[in-house]
């Protein structure tokens, strides 16, 4: 980091206070780590193992919620609740990898873009552009399609598509960084290209890449539960999208089984909202056009305070 | 024959998670039963003819029409007998290769014109030589000539003497020849038929795809007017809309419905919820790729099937590692059967009862593959091949549109994973599914289905050897022995010899383990008893929509 340790810990403590401030990001955090938490301990929490194989009879199926059951049970005669629990570790999962990916991807093309300007921008740009205006479900659709129904797969796939939105961020975020005086300054003494890249625009658009990290995965989320809706994904993977799809295509609705439709629904909401609150509250606190660099002129902005 | 997909879920499910609405409806008189306006019976179903030309339909929802609106040879009762429709007797002569058919007097199309010899004449040779219809051709293959030597006799002469011709006729309609007969070539299979004129009980008033189709009753119908006035199909997005509809009495009868809304339609108030087996027998089967490589169509074929399943012990072990009884129970709750072989039990006599279904009984499965040789090497729970290489993992595939399959397939990778077979489960929309099937044979597991015949001709016609370049075997299945009494029995008169080389046919087929049939489901239908009364619900088989109801039926007091 460019910055020195005492400066790094006054920002980040700063930081902190700022965000504790903010009380929707507060609230995405706690509902995000209570998500966290619920997926870890699943097997201490969920009454039964929703994996194991039951058996069934026609009474016992979309079982109205009662003691044994606290939200019923599915088109399977399986605990709601339990899969429920265990559903919140396949999108937890897909969310967080998918959206490294994501970011990963987005991040150093918006940067090489920014960054080196010209004909480079122009050809990842537009590259950029292409993937953009591509819609995202129907190709992910395709891809799912095209490989070996795994998780890993459902991951990569969600992660290579959802890039464009950071890479368009990330890029204009380079530009306005590139133009600052440090800058400027750090080459006029001989400083290369990757040493400015890694020491003096990185740091700045790392707080911007943080923040998008968080609403794309929420964005993840959506796209794993959208796909095991359409039942693209291992029928034997339980997730939140997955349950619906059961509930949706092996007639919940008739039955008036409300249980395993609202249940999954409600957990899909829930984690997207955490992710978005928090995602926009750290967007508030870090965003970097607010930030005190210890080489840069700009001052500050009371405004930010007051939100 | 009409390879449709275990069940008819449109791909409606980006509409919102609340019952769908309904396509627009005409205007009918909803109060049939109470006033003395015209009565009117509203039929709900989740899907929706694909095309009003006999020629070129695929969809059952097509055939429920025709069955309506036109009249063919024979009509098959719910029993599974024939009777004559058109033709009042029919004279066959001693060699069993002319039929002589006495067309009745007076029979009428809807628009007016009489259906005469030449009409009845026109469509079976319109049915046999063109090249554009799908399926036809099959029904027509041992026709040699078909005349009309004058108005009321049709003369059809074959080239072998078969015994099942009431099988091959009853899905040839009969097409009003001044119609047709202007029609040339290409036009014939691009023909919508929109008007729909034919000879039945019922007459088509008015039709949009994917919404509705009103058919008026020919009260003076030559054998059977309807007693009703009316009936509509009405096209519903998804079955839980069908359930909603039925229960509200915006519908009298629904065709079909989850059976899993069966537990909640038991206890509902006026309505009737029958099963039993459907008038088109269903089969669900489970295809193992064993295509041999000497077997490969060199066109098409890719044949990357895994060896393991050329083996039949592999296959011996597959099929005492399913548990039909549990997949019945999950996935029909119960209304279902389990299967032998692609003949199902609703063919009766034609059904080889006396094979002995293998158990379920995962330590014999585990026995056999110990005897055979695939050992577990590498000690991760996936047993290998003899020679230690290539592990035993199948692809398994299901085409996406299907509410029955991904829960078989989790309960058939539990039981399977329990033996040492790993199996990859994904789902692929039909179109892809077809082109990885056959006869490209780029599969290991498919999770299908078909729909058969009252006759089991064709189904067993799909194991053959000759079938695997014309995509219609699925399995790549090939036994010189099998073939050989296929053919014997297409052309054995003698109605008991016949049953008993079907009989035998099946045993070979079960024996080899060509395919392992989880279950033969039922038909699962429901209907208003405050609307109408008279459904045919015992009867043997359960199609309510069939002509066998909706001539009888008349508005409850």
């Amino acid at each position: 980091m460019a910055l020195d340790l005492a400066a790094g810990a006054t920002l980040s403590s700063a930081s902190w206070r700022r965000f504790t401030r903010n009380r929707m990001a507060l609230i995405g955090l706690i509902m995000l780590v209570t998500t966290v938490l619920v997926a870890i301990f699943a097997p201490l929490i969920a009454p039964y193992n929703p994996y194991e194989p039951v058996r069934v009879t026609i009474d016992d199926i979309y079982a109205r919620p009662s003691i044994s059951h606290l939200l019923g049970t599915d088109d399977a005669g399986k605990d709601v609740f339990s899969s429920f629990i265990y559903g919140s570790r396949v999108s937890l999962i897909v969310g967080f990898f998918a959206s490294f990916i994501s970011i990963a991807i987005g991040g150093l093309i918006g940067i090489v873009a920014g960054f080196y300007g010209g004909r480079v921008e122009n050809t990842l740009m537009r590259f950029t552009d292409i993937m953009l205006v591509i819609p995202d479900l129907p190709l992910a659709v395709v891809l799912v399609a095209l490989t070996k129904p795994s998780l890993f797969n459902i991951i990569f796939v969600i992660g290579i598509l959802g890039w464009t939105g950071t890479a368009r961020l990330v890029r204009a975020q380079t530009l306005a960084v590139k133009q600052r005086k440090f800058v400027l300054r750090a080459r006029a003494i001989g400083a290369g290209n990757w040493h400015i890249i890694r020491h003096h625009i990185f740091p700045l658009v790392l707080p911007l890449i943080v923040v998008n990290t968080v609403l794309v995965i929420s964005l993840a989320i959506l796209n794993e539960s959208a796909l095991s809706f359409l039942g693209l994904s291992d029928p034997t993977t339980l997730s939140w999208g997955q349950m619906l799809n059961f509930a949706f295509t092996r007639g919940a609705m008739s039955s008036g089984a409300w249980w395993a439709l609202v249940t999954p629904g409600f957990g899909i909401v829930w984690l997207v909202l955490a992710c978005t609150l928090l995602g926009q509250g750290m967007e508030r606190v870090l965003n970097p056009r607010l930030e005190l660099h210890h080489l840069s002129a700009v001052t500050p902005t009371p405004t930010a305070e007051t939100l | 024959m009409l390879k449709r997909i275990l069940c008819l879920t449109l791909f409606a499910l980006l509409s919102a998670a609340c019952a769908a609405a309904p396509a627009q409806a005409p205007q009918a008189d909803t109060n049939a039963a109470t006033d003395a306006g015209p009565a009117v019976v509203r039929i709900g179903w989740a899907g929706s003819p694909d095309t009003l030309n006999p020629g070129t339909a695929v969809l059952s929802e097509a055939y429920t029409l025709f069955e309506l609106v036109y009249d063919s040879m024979y009509q098959l009762q719910l029993d599974g007998s024939y009777t004559l429709e058109l033709a009042d007797s029919v004279d066959v002569s001693d060699d069993g290769l002319v039929y002589t058919y006495h067309i009745r007097d007076g029979v009428m199309f809807h628009d007016g014109e009489p259906l005469t010899a030449q009409d009845i004449a026109f469509s079976y040779n319109l049915y046999k030589n063109q090249e554009g219809f799908p399926f036809l051709p099959v029904y027509t293959e041992f026709f040699d000539t078909i005349e009309a030597p004058d108005d009321s006799t049709v003369v059809i002469t074959l080239t072998d003497a078969i015994p099942n011709i009431e099988s091959q006729l009853i899905f040839l309609y009969v097409l009003p020849e001044h119609i047709w007969g202007s029609l040339e070539g290409q036009a014939n299979v691009e023909f919508e038929n929109t008007e729909m004129i034919g000879s039945g009980p019922f007459k088509l008033l008015e039709y949009k795809q994917n919404e509705f189709a009103r058919l008026g009753a020919v009260k003076d119908h030559f054998l059977q007017g309807p007693k009703v006035d009316e009936v509509i199909f009405q096209t519903f997005e998804n079955q839980d809309a069908l359930v909603q509809a039925l229960r509200t009495g915006q519908v009298d009868m629904i065709t079909e419905m989850p059976n899993t809304a069966a537990p909640s339609l038991k206890n509902a108030e006026n309505i009737q919820l029958v099963s039993g087996p459907p008038a088109a027998p269903s089969v669900t089967d489970i295809i193992l790729d064993q295509v041999k490589p000497e077997n490969c169509p060199p066109d098409d074929g890719k044949c990357t099937g895994h060896p393991a399943l050329l083996d039949r012990n592999v296959r011996l072990a597959l099929a005492h590692a399913t548990d039909k009884q549990n997949i019945i129970d999950v996935v029909l709750l119960g209304l279902g059967s389990p299967g032998l072989t692609l003949i199902p039990d609703s063919l009766g006599v034609f059904y080889n009862s006396d094979l002995a279904d293998y158990a379920f009984d995962i330590d014999m499965a585990n026995q056999i593959l110990d005897d055979a040789g695939y050992a577990d090497t590498d000690g991760d729970g996936v047993r290998e091949m003899p020679d230690g290489t290539n592990p035993l993992i199948f692809r398994m595939n299901w085409p996406s549109d299907s509410t029955n399959a991904p829960r078989m397939a989790e309960l058939l990778a539990a039981t399977w994973a329990q033996i040492g077979v790993k199996a990859e489960l994904q789902a692929l929309d039909p179109d892809a599914l077809t082109s990885i099937c056959c006869p490209a044979f780029d599969f290991d597991v498919i999770l299908w289905g078909w729909g058969s015949d009252p006759d089991p001709n064709f189904l067993l016609s799909v194991m053959l050897t000759d079938e695997i370049p014309t995509g219609n075997s699925e399995t790549g299945y090939g036994n010189p022995d099998y073939d050989a009494l296929y053919k014997q029995q297409a052309v054995e008169l003698d109605k008991d010899k016949r049953i008993e080389m079907v009989h035998e046919m099946q045993k070979i087929v079960f024996d080899d383990v060509v395919y392992i049939i989880p279950f033969y489901a039922q038909s699962v239908q429901a209907f208003r008893t405050d609307r109408f009364t008279g459904w045919q619900t015992d009867k043997g088989k359960i199609a309510l929509e069939d002509p066998s109801s909706l001539l009888v039926i008349e508005p409850a007091k």
